[in-house]
C-alpha cells in the first residue's frame, strides 16, 4: 500500500457500521495482491476464453465478475480486470504472459492505481443508492453481476461478489481510481450519516 | 372573514389533534394552533384575514386554496441562514416555535404603503413597463425595476441545513395517495410489482382526508389509511409521503423533493429522489377554477373545496356568514359542510338555469335561498368582503348579499402538469370545460380526476384497473382486488363560465399573485398577443409562485372568447419542472458542500509534501503550491524554489501527469492522426514532443510520447486534461477508426512520478545508486531508459518543464514515498530542496513552455505558438489540419505567443493596447523570472511575430504600464543549460 493508501483509507481500515451493528452496514477496504488489467487486441479476442481457461482463470460473460481466486471481472468486451487476494501481481501477470503474446494485449498491474471497497448488510443498498442510480435489486443485478457506473461523480466498477460477506449477507464491491480514495471514504461517512 | 376554530364538539378536524397546542409568530405576533395544522389553517383560525400582498398593486390577500393551488399567501419562513422564501402557507406544516412572514409588504400585510401604487393602478396596465420604460434608455430603469421585481429574500449565510439524493428504480410510480392512487398501487404491489407510492402530503388519501366521503362502508380516511398499510406490508413497495413529484423527464425518470421533518444536526432536511420507474400512473388529483367578476380577489374570497378543506380537516370555519357562488354541484356540498358546523349560508349563486327539486328543498330546509341563473357581479369591501352583489344573467334585479365569505367554484382542472411534461398530449374536453390528458408519450397512465373523472367511483375503478394494466404489461397475472363501495357525488353537471358577464374586468382577477385581470388579458388580445405564449410573457399570468395553477385555463377560455377561438385552439404553455418550488439546496444535494462538493484527487506522496510544510491547494489534483519557510509569502517562497531549481537541484512529484500506454500494430499511426507531430517513426528509447488538435484546428493538449518498444508507446499528457483526453482518445479509436490494430490503458494512477530538475539533478541520482549510463552522450534530452535505482525498478524520461537538466522518474506508486524519502536524504548534500506548482509555473514562463489552456484559448491554432514549420513537414493527415487551412487560419492578424519584458510586475489578463488604446492582446502568464531575475511574460498579441521589440502599453484595472514584446522564450534560449 501506497503512503496515499494508508491516509486516505484509514478510515477503512477498521469494519465501520451503524450503531455497532455490521449487520446494518459494513464497508470494508479490501486488499488484493494482485489487479491486473488486460486490454486484448482484435487478433487476440478469438480464443481468449480458452486461453484463461487453460490458466484456470475464469471467462466472465458480458455485465458480470466471476470466482473468488482470482475474481475476473468483464469490463468492455477487450477488457478484464483480474482480482487475486493472494498471488502478487507479478505472478498473475507471469501466467497471462504464458497464454498471451507480447503484442496480443496490453497487460498492467493497477494494483497500486485501483482501490477496492465492500458493502454489506441491510442499509447497504441505502448507501449504495446515495451515489449511483443503479438498480440493485435481484432481477436486475443477481449475484456475479457487475456494472460500469458513476458514483458520488467517480467512475467505478460495481460489482455483487461471489462469496457473501462475513456477515452472510450479499456483497458489493466497488473499484475505484486510488487517488479518489480519501474523498471516498469521506463521502461515504457523508452519505452513512444520512441514513444513521 | 372572522376565521374561527370550531368547537371540537362540533368537528375535532380529522388531521389535527388538539392536545398538542404550538405556538407561532407570524408577522410578529405570536399565534396558536395545533400539531397537524398547516400555517395557513392556523392562521384562519386565529382569524388572521390579511395574510399577503399581491406582487403588483400590493392588493390585500387572504388565505384562498388549501394545497399547492395557494396564490395568496406566500411567506418568508424562518430567518437568518435558514430562511426560505416563497412557500405557500396551505403547504407548511406548523411546528412549535414556527416564525414566517408575508413578503411583497411594508410595514405589514395589514398595512402595506406599497398599496399605494394601487391609485395610479389605471396607468399601470399588462406590459406598461415594456412600453412606458424605453425612453430614453431602458438601462435607466433597469436597476430599479429589477429591485422591485421577485418575491421574499434569499438567504444571504451560508445553508446549514443537509440535503441527500436518493437513487430508485421501481417497476410502477403512483404519484399521488388519493383514492385513485391507493387503489392503483394496492392492486401493483398484490400483483408483485415493486410499487412506489408518493405523494405530497403527510398521510396517505388525497381528497378523502378532508371531503367527509366514505369509502367500503367507512369514513375515507380510514379507509385511505388501512389501503397505505396494506401497500406498506409488501416488502418490495414503498410509500413516499411528504413527497412532491416535481419533474418528468425522458424515459420515466422523475424528480421528488421528500420533506424530513424534524431534521436536527447530521440528518437532512430535505431528500431529492431520483425516481426510474417501469410504468408511471399519474393520480395527481385536480385543481378548483375560481371565478372571475369584480372584486374577486377581496381577502374572504376562497374556493369551495378548500372552505370544505378547513373545516373537516383542520376543524376551522373561515368564515361566519358565508355565500357560495358556483358553477356545479361542488358549492352545494360546501353549503352543506358549512352549515352542518354552524355557519350561516346566506345564499348559492348558482350560473346554472335549472336547480333540482332535491336541491331546492334541501336548502328551504337549511334556510338558504339558491339563486339560479345569477352570478356575482361585484364583491365589496377593504380588507375583507364585506358584501356581494349579484345578478340574473341576461340582466335583472341587483341584489346585495352582506357576507364575510365568498366560496367560489368554476369547475375543475385535472392537474395534467406532470403528463405534459412526459411530453403526453392535452386535448380540451367541452363537457368538463378544461384540458385532459389524452395521448401518452411514455409509458404513463393518468386516473382518476387527474384524467377528469370526478366521481369517486370512477376514480377508485380507474385506478384499480391502471395498476392491474401496468402490471400486466410487465409479466404480473392475477385476481384484481375489488373496488369498494363508495359515496357518489356528481361533479360534473356544470356551466363553462370563463368571466362573469357584465363585470368590471379590471378588477376581475384572473391571476392573483401577479394581478393580471380579465382587462389586462383583453389589452393583450388587442394589442395582438394572442398566442398564449405571448400572453403569458406580455402579462406575466401564470408566472407566479403558483404557475398558473388557478389561472391558466380561466385565462386560456378569457383569450379564446375574446378572438373566437375555442380554447383547444388557443393551447395551453407549455408545463415545465418543477412543479412547486424546489429549494436550491435540493436541487444541488449531490453536492455537499465543502470538501465534498467536487470529487478530490490526492497524490501518492501527499502526506510527504504536508510533512515538508507545503501549502496544498487544488489544481485539479491536491498538489503543492509551495513550501513556505520562516513567514514568506507564496510569491517568496516560490522564488526561492525557482532559483534553487536554476542553481542546484529540486524535487518535485509530477505523479499527476497523464499517462497512457497504446500499443497495437497500428498504434503509430493512430498517433500520427491524433498528434501534429510524426510519432511513427519515433525510435524505441526516444521522445517527441507533440500537439493535439480538435477538428477546428485548435490545440487542445501538449505532451511528449515515448516509444516503449515495437508497436509500444507512452503517451504524457496535461494532469489537468487526462481524462478528458482519454476519452477523446477512446471515441476516436472505437468510433473513426476501428478497423484500426490498437488499444489504450491509463496508466496515471498505477505511476508516480518524480521530477529531479537543476543542474545537480545528475549527481543526485549518481547518489542514489542508478544502473542507468546518465553522461548526456548516453541519455540525452528526449530520451527515456528503463533500470533500477536506489533498488527501484524504474522508468527515467529526460524531459523538462522547467529548462534545466531534468529527469523524470516513473515508479510503481505504492514506492513513490519511499523514494521521495531517500531523494531527500542523498540530494542534501546537492542542496536539494523541493518546488511546487507555483515555481514550476516561473521556470516554465521563463523558458517560454506553454500551458495549455492558460497561455492558449479556444482559438490558439499550432501557427499561433510557432508551429507553422511541423504543419508543412508532416506528410500524414491529423486531426484539425483541413481547419489550418482555412482563411481565418492563415491570416496575419491572429493573435501570436509572445513574450513580454517590463521593469515591473506584469499581471495576467492585462491588456495591450494599441495608439487607439484598443485591447490588441492580453497576458495569459506572467511572473518574475528566476533566471533572468526581472518581471517576464506570456502574452497573445495580435500580429505578435512581427512585432518583436514594439513597445506596449498594458492597462488592467485602471493602471497603464510600458512592455516590450520580446520572444516567448526569456531564459537559455539556445537550450544549452536543456542539454547540458
Amino acid at each position: 500500500m501506497t503512503d496515499l493508501s494508508l491516509r486516505a483509507l484509514k478510515p477503512w481500515g477498521r469494519v465501520d457500521s451503524i450503531g455497532n451493528d455490521p449487520s446494518q452496514l459494513l464497508i470494508q477496504m479490501e486488499t488484493f495482491s494482485a489487479i491486473v488489467r488486460v486490454t486484448a487486441l482484435d487478433h487476440c479476442l478469438q480464443n481468449l476464453s480458452e486461453r484463461l481457461t487453460s490458466i484456470g482463470f475464469p471467462v466472465p460473460r458480458v455485465n458480470s465478475a466471476v470466482g473468488e481466486e482470482p475474481c475476473v471481472i468483464w469490463l468492455s468486451p477487450r477488457d478484464f480486470l483480474i482480482l487475486h487476494k493472494t498471488h502478487p501481481a507479478g505472478d498473475v501477470i507471469e501466467k497471462l504472459n504464458s497464454i498471451i503474446k507480447e503484442d496480443e494485449a496490453l497487460i498492467i498491474d493497477q494494483t497500486h492505481g485501483l482501490g477496492i471497497l465492500s458493502y454489506a448488510g441491510d442499509r447497504a443498498l441505502d448507501l449504495l443508492s446515495q451515489g449511483t442510480s443503479l438498480d440493485f435489486s435481484e432481477v436486475s443485478f443477481g449475484k456475479g453481476e457487475s456494472r460500469r457506473t458513476s458514483f458520488a461523480h467517480l467512475k467505478v466498477t460495481i460489482f455483487s461478489f461471489q462469496a457473501t460477506s462475513t456477515i452472510g449477507q450479499n456483497m458489493w464491491m466497488m473499484v475505484f481510481d486510488a487517488p479518489y480514495a480519501d474523498y471516498l471514504s469521506q463521502w461515504l461517512l457523508h452519505a452513512q450519516k444520512n441514513i444513521t | 372573514m372572522t376565521g374561527y376554530r370550531l368547537d371540537s364538539t362540533i368537528n375535532m378536524g380529522s388531521l389535527i389533534d388538539r392536545r398538542k397546542s404550538l405556538s407561532f409568530t407570524f408577522n410578529g405576533t405570536r399565534y396558536k394552533g395545533y400539531e397537524g395544522d398547516s400555517l395557513a389553517s392556523a392562521l384562519l383560525a386565529e382569524g388572521v384575514m390579511v395574510a399577503g400582498r399581491s406582487f403588483k398593486y400590493h392588493r390585500p390577500r387572504g388565505v384562498f386554496a388549501a394545497d399547492s393551488q395557494e396564490t395568496n399567501v406566500i411567506v418568508q419562513l424562518e430567518t437568518g441562514a435558514i430562511t426560505e422564501p416563497n412557500l405557500k402557507a396551505t403547504q407548511i406544516e406548523l411546528y412549535e416555535g414556527l416564525v414566517a412572514r408575508s413578503v411583497n409588504c411594508w410595514p405589514s400585510a395589514r398595512f402595506d404603503l406599497g398599496a399605494l401604487i394601487g391609485l395610479i393602478k389605471a396607468f399601470m396596465p399588462a406590459g406598461f413597463y415594456y412600453k412606458t420604460f424605453m425612453w430614453p434608455s431602458w438601462h435607466l430603469f433597469e436597476s430599479t425595476i429589477r429591485r422591485a421585481a421577485g418575491l421574499g429574500l434569499s438567504p444571504i449565510q451560508p445553508d446549514p441545513d443537509r440535503y441527500m439524493v436518493q437513487h430508485a428504480t421501481c417497476d410502477l410510480l403512483v404519484v399521488g395517495a388519493g383514492p385513485a392512487g391507493l387503489m392503483a398501487a394496492d392492486q401493483a404491489s398484490a400483483l408483485g410489482m415493486r410499487v412506489i407510492l408518493a405523494d405530497d402530503k403527510k398521510q396517505s388519501g388525497g381528497s378523502l382526508l378532508w371531503n367527509g366521503q366514505e369509502v367500503g362502508g367507512e369514513k375515507g380516511q380510514v379507509w385511505a389509511k388501512n389501503k397505505a398499510q396494506t401497500i406498506k406490508k409488501n416488502l418490495l413497495s414503498q410509500i413516499l409521503n411528504r413527497t412532491t413529484v416535481v419533474g418528468y423527464y425522458d424515459h420515466n425518470f422523475l424528480l421528488a423533493i421528500e420533506y424530513l421533518p424534524n431534521a436536527t444536526g447530521h440528518s437532512p432536511r430535505q431528500k431529492l429522489w431520483k425516481i426510474r420507474a417501469g410504468h408511471v400512473i399519474l393520480a395527481t388529483g385536480s385543481f378548483e377554477r375560481p371565478l372571475v367578476y369584480a372584486g374577486n380577489d377581496l381577502p374572504g374570497t376562497m374556493l369551495n373545496s378548500a372552505i370544505i378543506h378547513y373545516v373537516n380537516a383542520y376543524g376551522v370555519a373561515p368564515g361566519e356568514c358565508a355565500v357560495i357562488f358556483t358553477t356545479n354541484n361542488t358549492g352545494y356540498e360546501t353549503a352543506r359542510v358549512l352549515t352542518a358546523m354552524g355557519v350561516t349560508v346566506r345564499a348559492i349563486i348558482d350560473t346554472r338555469a335549472a336547480v333540482t327539486c332535491e336541491k331546492q328543498a334541501w336548502a328551504n330546509e337549511q334556510g338558504i335561498i339558491i339563486y339560479p341563473h345569477t352570478v356575482i357581479k361585484t364583491a365589496k369591501g377593504g380588507k375583507a368582503v364585506r358584501s356581494v352583489q349579484i345578478e340574473q344573467i341576461g340582466g335583472g334585479k341587483c341584489l346585495t348579499l352582506e357576507c364575510d365569505l365568498v366560496g367560489l367554484s368554476g369547475g375543475w382542472n385535472p392537474a395534467v402538469h406532470l403528463f405534459s411534461q412526459s411530453g403526453g398530449k392535452l386535448e380540451f374536453d367541452d363537457r368538463l370545460a378544461t384540458f385532459i390528458p389524452t395521448t401518452s408519450a411514455q409509458d404513463v397512465t393518468s386516473v382518476g380526476s387527474a384524467k377528469g373523472a370526478f366521481d369517486l367511483g370512477t376514480c377508485l375503478l380507474q385506478g384499480r384497473d391502471a395498476g392491474l394494466a401496468a402490471a400486466a404489461s410487465r409479466g404480473f397475472v392475477g385476481e384484481s382486488t375489488e373496488v369498494p363501495e363508495f359515496e357518489q357525488w356528481d361533479k360534473t353537471d356544470q356551466d363553462m363560465m370563463w368571466t362573469v358577464p357584465e363585470t368590471s374586468l379590471s378588477s376581475a382577477f384572473v391571476d392573483f399573485q401577479s394581478d393580471v385581470t380579465a382587462a389586462d388579458i383583453g389589452l393583450a388580445a388587442r394589442e395582438g398577443f394572442v398566442s398564449v405564449e405571448h400572453l403569458k410573457r406580455y402579462t406575466t399570468l401564470g408566472m407566479g409562485v403558483d404557475q398558473g395553477k388557478s389561472s391558466n385555463i380561466n385565462a386560456i377560455g378569457i383569450m379564446g372568447d375574446l378572438t373566437n377561438r375555442t380554447p383547444e385552439k388557443v393551447g395551453t404553455t407549455k408545463f415545465r419542472p418543477p412543479f412547486t418550488p424546489v429549494t436550491m439546496g435540493a436541487m444541488a444535494a449531490s453536492r455537499p458542500q465543502g470538501e465534498l462538493l467536487r470529487p478530490r484527487k490526492y497524490m501518492p506522496g501527499h502526506n510527504w509534501h504536508i510533512s515538508k510544510g507545503a501549502h496544498m491547494l487544488d489544481y485539479g489534483w491536491q498538489r503543492p503550491s509551495h513550501y513556505p519557510i520562516a513567514g514568506e509569502t507564496m510569491q517568496q517562497a516560490a522564488l526561492r524554489e525557482a532559483k534553487n531549481v536554476r542553481n542546484a537541484v529540486g524535487v518535485l512529484e509530477s505523479s499527476p501527469l497523464g499517462k497512457f500506454e497504446v500499443m497495437g500494430a497500428d498504434a503509430g499511426k493512430f498517433l500520427d492522426h491524433i498528434y501534429v507531430g510524426t510519432m511513427s517513426n519515433l525510435k524505441v528509447g526516444s521522445i517527441r514532443y507533440g500537439l493535439m488538435l480538435n477538428e477546428h484546428g485548435t490545440i487542445i493538449d501538449d505532451g511528449v510520447v515515448a516509444k516503449l518498444s515495437d508497436g509500444h508507446f507512452l503517451l504524457n499528457v496535461s494532469s489537468g486534461h487526462a481524462d478528458r483526453i482519454m476519452d477523446w482518445l477512446e471515441e476516436w479509436r472505437q468510433c473513426e477508426w476501428p478497423d484500426l490494430d490498437v488499444v489504450i490503458q491509463n496508466v496515471t494512477h498505477c505511476w508516480g512520478a518524480i521530477t529531479l530538475a537543476g543542474p545537480n539533478a545528475r549527481a543526485v541520482l549518481t547518489a542514489l545508486g542508478c544502473d542507468i549510463p546518465l553522461k548526456n552522450d548516453q541519455f540525452p534530452h528526449m530520451r527515456w531508459r528503463m533500470g533500477t535505482l536506489s533498488g527501484f525498478d524504474v522508468r527515467i524520461f529526460r524531459v523538462s518543464f522547467s529548462g534545466e537538466v531534468s529527469f523524470e522518474i516513473n515508479i510503481p506508486s505504492n514506492h513513490t514515498v519511499e523514494l521521495l524519502s531517500r531523494i531527500e536524504v542523498e540530494g542534501k548534500a546537492y542542496g536539494l530542496a523541493p518546488y511546487g506548482i507555483e515555481a514550476l509555473d516561473m521556470l516554465r514562463i521563463e523558458k517560454g513552455y506553454l500551458l495549455i489552456g492558460t497561455d492558449t484559448d479556444s482559438s490558439t491554432i499550432p501557427q499561433d505558438i510557432g508551429f507553422g514549420r511541423a504543419i508543412n513537414k508532416k506528410a500524414s493527415d491529423f486531426i484539425g489540419r483541413r481547419s489550418l487551412k482555412r482563411e481565418t487560419a492563415l491570416s496575419d492578424d491572429r493573435y501570436h505567443l509572445v513574450g513580454l519584458m517590463s521593469d515591473q510586475m506584469m499581471q495576467s489578463g492585462s491588456h495591450i493596447l494599441d495608439q487607439n488604446k484598443k485591447s490588441r492582446g492580453f497576458i495569459t502568464s506572467a511572473c518574475f523570472g528566476a533566471g533572468v531575475l526581472r518581471p517576464i511574460a506570456l502574452a497573445l498579441l495580435r500580429a505578435g511575430h512581427d512585432r518583436m521589440g514594439e513597445k506596449v502599453t498594458l492597462y488592467t484595472q485602471g493602471t497603464e504600464s510600458a512592455a516590450t514584446v520580446c520572444q516567448a522564450v526569456h531564459f537559455d534560449p539556445d537550450g544549452e543549460k536543456l542539454n547540458d
